[in-house]
């Protein structure tokens, strides 16, 4: 495991990140005030539920997002590079090739009317103008068992409409790693799949780390998932960074109240023990929604006249940042 | 003994697909199963994609009736009941549904009020708005008033699943299922909807038949499991021994790949991984249909399908090699 106390230089520093949908109809603030900073080869988690802006967040860092979104922030620096400031040309060279992107159906991001190995050159090809054909096709057959896929010749003549998910999955992160990339972002990516077949995954991410040097931003729900692979977690809630922290330290010592309740939850379902949660987290909320400034106030068993106000992210202590009026 | 509310003996269920442009294949989807599940039960499906395990929901639900085999409610062969009008209506009374996606179940132009409305309609009974309001009081959503007339994308996704319960138990039905009943939902509100869940089982008298994927969701909910494995019961037995005694190799991989919510654990202990992919239920392998993926196999797993044998009481595995895979 890369250590983050090693200061191997800063890989991704965003400052300040708003991201707004905006259409005639609505006006949605999907991502508020986040700051998120990455080292070169470590793995941070992005947590949260449904609706929380974490898939938002990690397509806005890359500009990946519709016309329709606006992003602003103070800073995005990817590897020395201002992503703010560069153009869309500039911008084409650093996707695909040092950023990648991994999703949770991968099967609807291949094209399903040409076969793998078509797709795995052409993307070998499109950052390598040197490459022959013949060249990029051996090289297929060494990502795809660097996936630990047993038979790739087989493989690279199929069509995705029959690979299984998990396959799929494979040659997807395959491609991704093909360019060497200094992140991978990978966006729920065992979601779609069966239980044995994610832990195979989340090996496999786990050595290409190691092998690859990769930084890994991992978006997900699941507190399993981010415990095997992070080394820091950022919880978010509505948008917003509630806290963030090493791994253990989110873990071991959860001070926002909204991550008390994500951690009771995970373990009490983990380990059969959901009649034991306290009666106080609920899904209901206890007063209308808008009114308070905290927008975990409404769920919240802690909440008090101090929640009218928007709390800050501060810092808690050594690694912890923490937004909540309980810790000022 | 009582009659059991579900009882399967070697049920089948057979799909027939097209492969290529002429040539037609059988799924055999569920593989001959037996299944009993006494009343009152909370009875968990378990398995991966294509082991069958949503096949038996609808058989159970009868909306397909089995290829071959007895399945029985309260002592009531299906097959007589989807003949007769009104047993049958009878029958879609007493049995009801949640599926997993509660934005898909509900339809988005009718209020609250009009969904629970419904099924009294269809089954002329009489309701008043006190009964739906009673309905919803129990599911958890207080004050009801305040839902009645709100629209589905009003409510959040946990409440709109609290509604597909409450639908399903507005005329007090005797067996419910329940098809992944959380996996669409947030860890939070997971754990709430399971309570749920729990509580009203005991207050409506119900049977449950859960279909999931998510083992230790059902710790806390199960009395028996019956395992899956590419149409075919590989484990049954009650619920505690399935999870602090499986015998079945592929019930041990599934307990273990599932990454602990904790980082020391999740760091010091690694995870063990199963190799391979469940096996086309076009396809399926000869003999033991795991042993393609099984640490243990041998050349008896390739020729003979094992039988379920019973390995402590009322807990069945289909293994030749308990005695290895338990050491």
């Amino acid at each position: 495991m890369i250590s983050v106390e090693v200061k191997n230089g800063s890989l991704l520093d965003v400052q300040n990140l708003n991201v707004t949908y905006k259409s005639t109809m609505f006006r949605v603030d999907a991502v508020k005030d986040v700051s998120i900073t990455m080292n070169k080869g470590e793995c941070i988690a992005i947590v949260g539920e449904s609706g929380s802006g974490k898939s938002t967040l990690a397509m806005a860092v890359m500009k990946l997002l519709p016309p329709y979104a606006t992003v602003t922030a103070d800073k995005i620096m990817f590897n020395g590079v201002d992503i703010l400031k560069v153009n869309d040309k500039e911008l084409a060279k650093i996707r695909g090739k040092d950023v990648t992107v991994i999703f949770q159906d991968p099967i609807s991001y291949l094209n399903p009317i040409i076969s793998v190995g078509d797709q795995m050159i052409e993307s070998l090809s499109s950052h390598n103008d040197k490459i022959t054909k013949k060249e990029a096709y051996e090289q297929a057959i060494d990502l795809l068992k660097k996936v630990r896929i047993a038979d790739p010749e087989r493989i690279l003549k199929m069509y995705p409409f029959q690979l299984s998910g998990g396959m799929a999955q494979r040659v997807f992160i395959a491609m991704a790693v093909s360019a060497n990339p200094k992140l991978l972002i990978a966006d729920e990516p065992t979601t779609a799949l069966d239980l044995t077949i994610q832990a195979q995954i989340l090996k496999l991410l786990n050595s290409l780390r190691k092998e690859f040097n990769l930084s890994i931003m991992l978006i997900t729900h699941d507190l399993g998932l981010a415990s095997y692979i992070a080394d820091r977690i950022y919880v978010m809630f509505n948008g917003k960074v509630v806290e963030e922290d090493l791994a253990e330290g989110i873990f071991s010592q959860p001070v926002h109240p909204y991550t008390q309740m994500l951690i009771a939850s995970s373990q009490a379902i983990y380990h059969g023990r959901t009649r034991e949660l306290s009666k106080t987290i609920s899904d209901m909320g206890k007063v209308e929604k808008g009114k308070k400034a905290c927008d975990f106030a409404d769920r919240c068993a802690k909440s008090s006249e101090a929640c009218y106000n928007e709390p800050q992210l501060v810092k808690y202590d050594g690694t912890k940042k923490v937004r909540c009026w309980l810790v000022e | 003994m009582n009659e059991a509310a579900i009882f399967a003996e070697d049920v089948r269920k057979y799909y027939t697909v097209r492969v290529g442009f002429r040539k037609k294949a059988e799924v055999k989807a569920v593989d001959g199963i037996n299944l009993v599940v006494r009343e009152g039960e909370s009875h968990c499906i378990v398995g991966e994609s294509g082991s069958g395990k949503t096949t038996v929901s609808k058989l159970v639900l009868g909306l397909e009736p089995p290829s071959s085999g007895t399945l029985k409610f309260f002592g009531e062969d299906l097959k007589e009941i989807l003949v007769d009008k009104d047993k049958l209506r009878n029958f879609r009374k007493s049995v009801q549904a949640v599926f997993q996606d509660p934005y898909s179940s509900l339809n988005p132009r009718k209020t609250v009020k009009e969904i629970l409305e419904k099924p009294f309609k269809v089954h002329h009974i009489e309701h008043t708005n006190s009964t739906i309001e009673a309905l919803l009081q129990d599911v958890g959503m207080t004050p009801p008033q305040t839902f009645l007339d709100r629209y589905v994308h009003q409510i959040s996704g946990g409440q709109r699943q609290r509604v597909c319960i409450a639908r399903a138990l507005a005329l007090k039905p005797k067996i419910v299922t329940l098809d992944e009943p959380t996996a669409a939902l947030d860890v939070t509100i997971k754990a709430q909807i399971l309570n749920l869940l729990i509580d009203l089982k005991s207050k409506y008298n119900l049977t449950y038949v859960i279909i999931s994927h998510e083992l230790p969701l059902l710790k806390g909910i199960a009395d028996k499991i019956t395992v899956m494995y590419a149409g075919k019961v590989i484990e049954q037995g009650p619920a505690k021994n399935i999870f602090n005694r499986p015998h079945h190799p592929y019930t041990i991989g599934l307990l273990e790949s599932i990454p602990p919510p904790d980082p020391k654990t999740a760091k010091e202990k690694p995870l063990p991984v199963m190799e391979g992919e469940p096996p086309s239920p076009v396809n399926p392998p000869t003999g033991c249909r795991f042993h393609t993926r099984c640490p243990f196999a041998t050349d008896i797993c390739r020729k003979e399908e094992p039988k379920l044998s019973e390995v402590e009481k009322e807990h069945f595995t289909a293994c030749f090699h308990l005695r290895n895979v338990i050491q």
